[in-house]
């Protein structure tokens, strides 16, 4: 017994158990660490931020950070308009993680849906799901979202709207392959034998056994609706003053880049982290639960 | 020697007219060793017709392509703010009476398309249905000549302007906005729009190009009457990021760049190569109550709103302290008619009672901007709120993208700049919020009788005191009615190569011609 199960253990056919047993590697450890500082920060944002972001002091405008030969009241300068990049920094995380999430659940949601109906219905359903999906793919979405924005004004329902529909076909593409994947097992021929809705079919049998997927393509493309936030707000569509976010702080601090680096490079920094922070976790949870990498 | 046999000379024959065209090219490129001048500015005109575009983007463009009948020297003052009139495309002018004036033209004087300007050409400019009359083509010409009767050319080169009611300031009129004499033959083939896209002037620079929003190219004129321009072309490029314009100066992709805020001036004043060189405008930033935004048609809000404004502040911090606050729509350069110990005054508990008065419960009041277009103006919108928002104001920034969206429905505030066309209120405070200007012509504010009747007064009245007087109460009124507000006389910075000669006015007018550009300058 005892000689086979180290062979066990290193059987080619179950490498996800033996990952599972494993602790992440150090990298990994500190992307979590890292998002979990910016959850921490995203929800704590009112209780943590030394100033209301829009909070202005005139008198001490463009001061720089600590070590620069900045005071601890503003730990990393100030703005030109005399606001604490610190605050507005937390402030900001808060905005643009939140209109992530938010996109991200919108997008999840709504392209999932229209995978599981694609899948159940097929025939003209699906093609014309399908003919959208690879419509929605072909187009740039960033200039779609900018020309909506122009278009019908800025306002953050449109704009969290926006974000959401970004990347929604990649839901819907994936929910469908994997329904139609399942719909295909003797499960979900039994249980249809037994004579359950399709709303119970898919939502009680079918969406439990498809959603790691779903939830590991949403945190892979999270970073993207970050990047796409603070893109569309880096160009003044996005957020308007005086609410901030990462990529509005960026915009603004751009003009400044020569004489009061910090406005721009304390968002930078933050954008990087963040998203090169979801990037690997996601990753690492794609090679823990994604089913199409289990054979 | 090589000796000459027919083949030799069948090479030489084919090769020479190759010969000749290069070094024809090259004696035309030595001829020419003027520099191209390409100049960064935030924003382009959107038309060409001088007198349709009477904008900050557009008249620095145009300046170059017309001429005016008289020039206004500004530069003849150290502050580039002359008032001083010089003979132009007039050689002289003279009175006939309070309604009357003669004006000689110059002879000689070459358009563009290379006809002559005559007086023809100067009465088509100023005819009933370009600048004036019921339905003119352009229809803001009427703040500026609405005043006229009759324009007649009594020979090729003498032109007698009638006003419909005495006028002191037509001379000063002729030498400012909307003014610019227009080619007739030209303007008569392609029509207005036609003008708009490609006009025919007789400045130091013509026409040669223009992509929308992108550039606007000028070629010299070398039969320019005030002699040849001192730079082969000018091309004016659109890039509305400031740190794009400072980027390309110090680069040396651009000669002169616009709108630079002061922050950023010390960026340029530590270069080698560049430098600043500022002036205080002839022109105030403004913001307009529209009276049909929700709220905005109580008076009492809107002189609330006013007095909530620490404008001093803004001046101090944005600026630097460069800006000037003036004494309310009414500046020194009036000379006999400015209207000494009058200020715009930060009172804070007064807006505060106003408020309450009015009963004012918090409803929303926002305030629309776009984000370049007025140098510091997103700035200033994010400090003003923050100053209504302490009195009680319950205030937001709205950004737009241009000033349709500003002026869609809903708006409350907006903002916007008046110049002082000419160094009087009538023009300035008049053009900008009388009955011809685009607020009273859209209805954002119409509660204007006692501000039109002493401005209509005015501007048929000749004897000074009794100018003065209805100055007071037209003022009083536009104050008290409260349609908009001044906020400050901005700085307009400019980022220019040392090696260039050139000296900014107060206006937006830049000044290409001979006598103030040259690239030879020892810094």
């Amino acid at each position: 017994m005892s000689a086979l199960e180290p062979t066990l253990a290193t059987a080619p056919t179950r490498p996800i158990k033996a990952a599972a047993t494993a602790l992440p590697p150090p990298a990994i450890m500190i992307a979590f660490a890292a998002l979990a500082v910016i959850v921490v920060v995203a929800i704590a944002a009112d209780w943590i931020a030394p100033y209301h972001y829009a909070k202005q002091n005139l008198a001490v405008r463009l001061r720089p950070p600590v070590g620069f030969g900045g005071t601890w009241a503003y730990p990393l300068g100030t703005d030109n308009l005399g606001r604490d990049v610190l605050s507005r920094l937390i402030y900001g995380i808060q905005t643009s993680i939140g209109i992530a999430i938010a996109g991200t659940l919108i997008g999840t949601f709504f392209g999932s849906l229209l995978g599981f109906i694609a899948a159940h219905l097929r025939g003209a359903v699906d093609e014309i799901l399908m003919m959208l999906v690879d419509v929605q793919a072909a187009v740039p979405y960033n200039i779609v979202a900018l020309a909506a924005l122009a278009f019908f004004g800025n306002n953050l329902t449109l704009f969290i709207i926006l974000l959401g529909l970004e990347g929604w076909e990649r839901y819907a593409r994936l929910a469908r392959g994997l329904v139609l994947a399942e719909l295909a097992k003797p499960y979900a021929a039994a249980i249809r034998g037994f004579g359950a809705s399709a709303f119970r079919l898919h939502a009680r049998h079918i969406l439990p056994s498809v959603a790691a997927g779903l939830v590991v393509q949403a945190t892979i493309y999270f970073p993207s609706i970050i990047l796409l936030e603070t893109s569309i707000s880096f160009l003044g569509l996005g957020i308007q003053p005086p609410r901030t976010s990462l990529g509005l702080m960026l915009g603004q601090g751009r003009a400044y880049l020569a004489n009061a680096w910090w406005i721009a490079v304390a968002p930078g920094m933050a954008i990087f982290v963040t998203t090169l922070a979801v990037s690997l976790v996601g990753d690492w949870l794609r090679d823990r639960f994604d089913p199409t990498l289990e054979r | 020697m090589i000796p000459l046999n027919r083949r030799h000379f069948m090479q030489g024959a084919a090769a020479a007219p190759l010969f000749m065209a290069t070094t024809s090219i090259a004696s035309a490129q030595s001829a020419d060793k003027r520099p191209p001048m390409v100049i960064a500015v935030a924003g382009l005109p959107a038309t060409l017709e001088p007198a349709r575009e009477l904008s900050n983007v557009g008249t620095r463009v145009t300046y170059s392509m017309f001429d005016t009948l008289i020039r206004r020297d500004f530069l003849g003052s150290p502050d580039g703010g002359g008032s001083a009139l010089k003979p132009h495309l007039a050689t002289s002018w003279e009175r006939k009476g309070p309604s009357e004036l003669i004006v000689s033209l110059r002879k000689g004087v070459k358009f563009h398309n290379g006809d002559e300007m005559t007086a023809a050409d100067v009465a088509y400019t100023f005819r009933d249905g370009r600048l004036r009359g019921e339905k003119p083509e352009i229809p803001d010409g009427r703040a500026y000549f609405g005043i006229l009767d009759k324009v007649e050319a009594l020979d090729p080169y003498t032109v007698r302007f009638t006003t419909r009611v005495p006028d002191v300031l037509l001379e000063q009129r002729l030498a400012s906005w909307a003014s610019w004499i227009v080619n007739k033959r030209h303007y008569e083939a392609v029509g207005v729009e036609g003008f708009s896209r490609n006009p025919v002037g007789t400045g130091p620079y013509k026409f040669a190009r223009m992509v929308s929003n992108d550039f606007i190219a000028l070629d010299a004129f070398d039969d320019y009457w005030m002699g040849r321009p001192t730079a082969k072309t000018v091309t004016f490029k659109a890039i509305p990021e400031l740190a794009a314009r400072v980027a390309g100066l110090i680069s040396g992709e651009y000669d002169l760049i616009t709108n630079i805020p002061p922050d950023q001036a010390s960026l340029i004043e530590g270069q080698k190569t560049v430098e600043a060189r500022s002036v205080v405008l002839a022109n105030s930033h403004l913001l307009i109550y529209d009276e049909k935004g929700p709220m905005m048609a109580d008076k009492r809000i809107r002189q609330a709103l006013s007095f909530a404004i620490d404008r001093q502040k803004l001046v101090d911090t944005l600026w630097l302290g460069k800006a000037v606050v003036p004494a309310g729509h009414n500046y020194p350069e009036y000379g006999q008619m400015y209207l000494e110990g009058r200020k715009l005054a930060f009172d804070p508990a007064k807006a505060k009672a106003l408020l309450k008065e009015a009963g004012y419960k918090g409803e929303p009041i926002v305030y629309r901007t776009l984000p370049n277009y007025y140098t510091n103006a997103l700035d200033a919108a994010q400090i003003i709120i923050e100053m209504w928002k302490d009195v009680g104001i319950n205030a937001s920034v709205q950004v737009v993208e241009n000033f349709n969206q500003m002026a869609a429905a809903g708006q409350q505030v907006g903002n916007t700049s008046n110049s002082t066309r000419l160094p009087d209120p009538i023009g300035a405070l008049w053009i900008s919020w009388g009955p011809n200007s685009s607020i009273q012509r859209d209805k954002l504010w119409t509660t204007t009788a006692a501000f039109n009747t002493a401005g209509r007064a005015l501007e048929a009245e000749t004897d000074p005191v009794k100018r003065k007087a209805l100055f007071k109460v037209m003022l009083d009124a536009f104050e008290d009615e409260v349609p908009g507000t001044i906020l400050y006389q901005p700085l307009e910075i400019y980022g220019v190569k040392k090696s260039i000669a050139w000296r900014p006015t107060t206006f937006f007018f830049m000044d290409l011609r001979p006598d103030n550009l040259s690239f030879d300058r020892t810094p």
